[in-house]
């Protein structure tokens, strides 16, 4: 794979006095510790700055510095609603049915992933119903639009399936890199987007639309569904498009098993 | 098909646009928050334990040369040393990871100044395989989560066209001091010296310091010595000492390196062989990795 990586880019140049490793080797485990370790920091800033759990999805409880109010998504504009991506378009999904149960399952258990701190300050309480809607990621079509209903209940047991980010170093290395990364931005924004429309359309007092870190908290999710998900749905369209699956993604899949 | 997209050139470029550098406003605006997007403190001192400023130079000048070799925008090399600063202002860093941060600093800069930017494959390779461009991938989350995904900094070579179009110089010659202060301000950007310096105070510097340097050969300025600094300073509203200061330092730093530069223009030449020789499949080495 590497190989074949470098054969598609070696062409481009050749390897020159400026290829060197400038401080010697690079201990692979310790600068992946790292990484994790900076996302946690990270994950944690986002939480307090936003009084949100960007993990679990669902707003802190306690009497924060925001507050969050659910909105019905058919309230907002197009452009904060889920899509989907299929092939090279972006649909807009029809507006889910409100799961009555969807309050009903609350995260159960700690996050799988303890190195994001934090994680345990919301468990959101079943009662607090109105927090949120399941606001699932996008989602495959296939499966999303086949079965809305199916979405909303199981998904509690979603975030901690994985420990974000696990799923990144799994996924095959598609195309170009900044392909790769485009196709996550895309992913990230449409996450964003989505959570904050669909999710319950939880929209803060006085802070509207998704803000850039909620782009930045958002893609850390779609990574380890990337990774669950071997089996990309057929409708899916590019190897590059699997991170961009959402989270819900897992969840039908689980149902259906 | 793909060699023929790899062959062609298709940069597209933008005109100059008249709205946007003939209007006072911008430049004011640019100077109004230039200073925000400096490193919050010189941090060999505050922040980091491993690595000393010799490193930082190491890994700047090997971005430098990347950037050149890959023919980047000229500000794709100083908005990624922006990036490494306001990083390592706020993060300590392992000096075996600091490769990995300049990877991933010019990764971000190209995306956000070219239109075909660098790849996290190519930028690998130039690390000598160090890094994977997974973990470039990963990094650049963590990055862009430090700098408060805040990239558009400002750097010198926003107020360059600003400071030229207020000289009155000759046209004819204005790309030929285009050229040389955009060579002192990536001089700058590899010495931590300037990392502090407010980029007009740069950018006003080296265009000072390119005048007076091509002065000596050539008449590329009807104003000269004081009457210059003068001008310049007012231009961006930097105080006249600051600026002389800057300007000499700026003319000592390229004195120290010039010997440095020309061994590096002898070196570009022969990367220039070696990517001819890369275009020809023939040689069986270059596909062998």
């Amino acid at each position: 794979m590497e190989r074949l990586v470098a054969r598609r880019t070696f062409p481009l140049f050749a390897r020159t006095s400026a290829c060197r490793s400038l401080f010697g080797p690079v201990d692979h485990e310790e600068l992946s510790r790292e990484l994790q370790m900076r996302l946690a920091e990270l994950s944690a800033e986002d939480q307090r700055r936003w009084d949100y759990n960007f993990q679990q999805d669902v707003p802190l409880r306690g009497p924060g510095r925001l507050q969050w109010t659910e909105v019905d998504s058919d309230s907002v504009p197009a452009f904060y609603r889920e899509t989907v991506q299929v092939g090279r378009c972006r649909l807009l999904l029809a507006p889910r049915p409100r799961p009555d149960g969807a309050g009903d399952s609350p995260p159960s258990g700690p996050p799988a992933d303890e190195s994001l701190d934090g994680l345990g300050e919301a468990p959101a309480s079943p009662s607090s119903g109105p927090s949120v809607a399941p606001a699932p990621a996008p989602a495959p079509a296939p499966q999303e639009s086949s079965e809305p209903e199916a979405v909303s209940p199981p998904r509690s047991q979603e975030p901690l399936a994985e420990p974000p980010h696990s799923g990144i170093s799994g996924r095959p290395a598609p195309g170009t890199a900044a392909t790769a990364t485009n196709t996550n931005a895309a992913a990230a924004t449409a996450a964003a987007a989505a959570t904050t429309a669909a999710a319950g359309g939880a929209a803060i007092k006085k802070l509207s639309g998704p803000l850039i870190s909620d782009f930045f908290a958002k893609r850390k999710r779609p990574a380890p569904e990337a990774k669950a998900s071997n089996e990309v749905p057929a409708g899916c369209a590019a190897p590059g498009a699997a991170p961009a699956v959402g989270s819900a993604e897992q969840t039908p899949r689980k149902r259906l098993r | 098909m793909e060699l023929l997209c790899g062959e062609v050139d298709p940069v597209r470029r933008a005109v100059p646009d008249a709205n946007l550098l003939h209007d006072d406003r911008v430049l004011q605006n640019l100077l109004t928050i230039e200073e925000r997007y400096l490193p919050q403190c010189s941090y060999f001192k505050c922040v980091q334990k491993d690595i000393q400023p010799y490193m930082r130079r190491m890994v700047a000048t090997w971005m430098l040369e990347v950037c050149e070799e890959q023919k980047c925008e000229e500000e794709v090399f100083p908005l990624a040393i922006n990036y490494l600063d306001r990083f390592l202002a706020g993060v300590p860093t392992p000096k075996t990871h600091l490769q990995l941060l300049g990877a991933v600093c010019m990764f971000l800069a190209s995306k956000l100044k070219e239109t075909i930017p660098l790849t996290a494959e190519k930028l690998c390779i130039y690390t000598d395989n160090s890094i994977k461009p997974q973990e470039l991938l990963e990094w650049e989350l963590v990055v862009l989560g430090k700098l408060k995904w805040n990239l558009a900094a400002v750097t010198p070579h926003d107020f360059i066209e600003h400071i030229l179009r207020k000289l009155p110089q000759p046209s004819e010659k204005l790309s030929l001091i285009r050229k040389h202060a955009q060579t002192f301000i990536a001089l700058c950007a590899t010495d931590f010296k300037f990392a502090m310096y407010p980029p007009s105070m740069i950018a006003t510097g080296s265009v000072g310091a390119a005048i007076c340097g091509l002065q000596q050969d050539e008449d590329v300025s009807s104003l000269t010595g004081d009457a210059l600094v003068d001008l310049l300073a007012k231009i961006t509203n930097t105080d006249v000492d600051c600026l002389k200061a800057c300007q000499e330092q700026i003319e000592v730093v390229l004195l120290n390196s010039l010997q440095q530069y020309r061994q590096d223009q002898g070196d570009g030449s022969k990367s220039e062989d070696e990517l001819d020789q890369a275009s020809t499949p023939t040689d069986v080495r270059d596909i062998d990795l």
